[in-house]
């Protein structure tokens, strides 16, 4: 079951990908450009209160002092200016700015409580993975891969290369968001098609996928063991 | 070659015949240029060639996006063993995707589907209601993207 926690943070992806949308194209001296953006702007379909239902601020006790208040003051805000709107006539220009304004700092708060951890959480699993790959003598490197997601935007994570008996193998994070997990990565051997996902559960414990397929397939928990484990499936896919 | 791999090389085949297509409404529009009544013995004038022009793009994403149906309903029916005939909507965002897929991955799948289903209903409300609308480049990213994420061992 999807945390309250995960429910509003997919709720404020969801309000991102409406707001980037519609994109407006001028290509011709015809269109007024200015006056198109505005009635753009009216249909604010993401200024709803609804964006910021599942906020509950317990759910981020776990945060830095000033982040989670940032976070609750950016809520605050955003639900105010949401609540402004008629819900059954489109927002004012100064309605529509203060939304977007306030919408702006909600995603900033939001990539600031997010993303830290996810990095941290990723950081953790490849440490763990390159201490293990030591313990069997397989040769590691650690590299940087660029990430890019709709409420998140740009950001780095490690991805490591781990050379075990002659085969390589890439351990490459794939997002933060995805159904059912709240965080992945893909562990390839090279060259094949073959991946192994390890993915991080609501319980904030990782799993990997192993077995034949999705739904042949089972899930153990991320250990020394399994890990090997699914190295040794991998090289069998060869 | 795996199946996923062949549907992949499918979607691709489409997206190089539109090049192609492409390249033949660039000479048959500077062929009308010229002469634009070259059409007439051929049963067609030169505003169907303008259409044809015009509609290409839309064309071949439909085209494209019936590859990528046909192949995600092969996956389920053979890979996945259903004998379930979920919408597209269902299955691309639903019924498919586990842990292996991006929700960024799927979202832009979705969208392609939508955008196919306004050029289908109507071309011109589509391009209307979506003035930054998709190149055939970018839904052909966005589809494969999304195939390539099915389980390999698809035989």
């Amino acid at each position: 079951m999807t945390p309250s926690s995960e429910k509003f943070l997919l709720d404020v992806r969801q309000a991102v990908r409406l707001a980037r949308q519609p994109a407006v194209a001028i290509d011709s001296d015809l269109l007024d450009g200015d006056r198109l953006t505005d009635t753009f702007q009216r249909a604010l379909l993401w200024l709803t209160p609804k964006c910021v239902e599942h906020y509950v601020p317990d759910d981020f006790a776990d945060l830095p002092k000033d982040i989670r208040e940032e976070l609750d003051r950016a809520v605050a805000e955003f639900r105010e200016a949401a609540a402004a709107v008629s819900p059954d006539e489109p927002a004012t220009t100064k309605q529509g700015e203060r939304g977007i304004e306030a919408f702006r700092w909600l995603v900033h708060s939001v990539r600031h409580a997010v993303v830290p951890e996810w990095r941290e959480a990723a950081e953790r699993v490849v440490q763990e993975a390159e201490t293990w790959s030591a313990e069997w003598e397989w040769r590691t490197r650690r590299d940087t891969k660029e990430i890019r997601e709709t409420l998140l935007g740009r950001y780095e994570l490690p991805q490591l290369l781990v050379y075990a008996e002659q085969d390589l193998y890439v351990i490459s994070p794939i997002a933060r968001f995805l159904p059912g997990a709240k965080g992945a990565f893909d562990i390839a051997i090279q060259p094949s098609f073959s991946i192994t996902s390890l993915y991080r559960d609501f319980d904030d414990r990782w799993y990997l996928h192993l077995g034949p397929g999705p739904s042949e397939g089972h899930r153990e928990p991320w250990t020394r063991e399994s890990f090997k484990a699914s190295v040794e499936e991998l090289k069998a896919a060869l | 070659m795996n199946r996923r791999q062949q549907w992949l090389e499918r979607i691709t085949a489409v997206a190089r015949e539109y090049l192609a297509a492409n390249t033949a409404s660039e000479l048959l529009r500077t062929e009308l240029e010229g002469n634009p009544r070259f059409g007439s013995g051929r049963d067609w004038e030169r505003r169907d060639g303008v259409a044809f022009s015009e509609n290409l793009q839309a064309t071949y994403i439909i085209r494209m996006y019936a590859v990528f149906e046909a192949g995600l309903r092969a996956y389920w029916r053979t890979h996945r063993n259903r004998d379930t005939r979920p919408s597209m909507e269902q299955l691309v965002r639903h019924a498919i995707p586990n842990q292996l897929f991006s929700q960024d991955c799927i979202d832009d799948a979705d969208d392609v589907r939508e955008y196919r289903n306004l050029l289908v209903h109507d071309i011109d409300e589509a391009r209307a209601a979506n003035p930054a609308s998709f190149t055939m480049a970018e839904a052909r990213r966005r589809l494969c993207s999304y195939f390539a994420r099915l389980d390999p061992g698809w035989q």
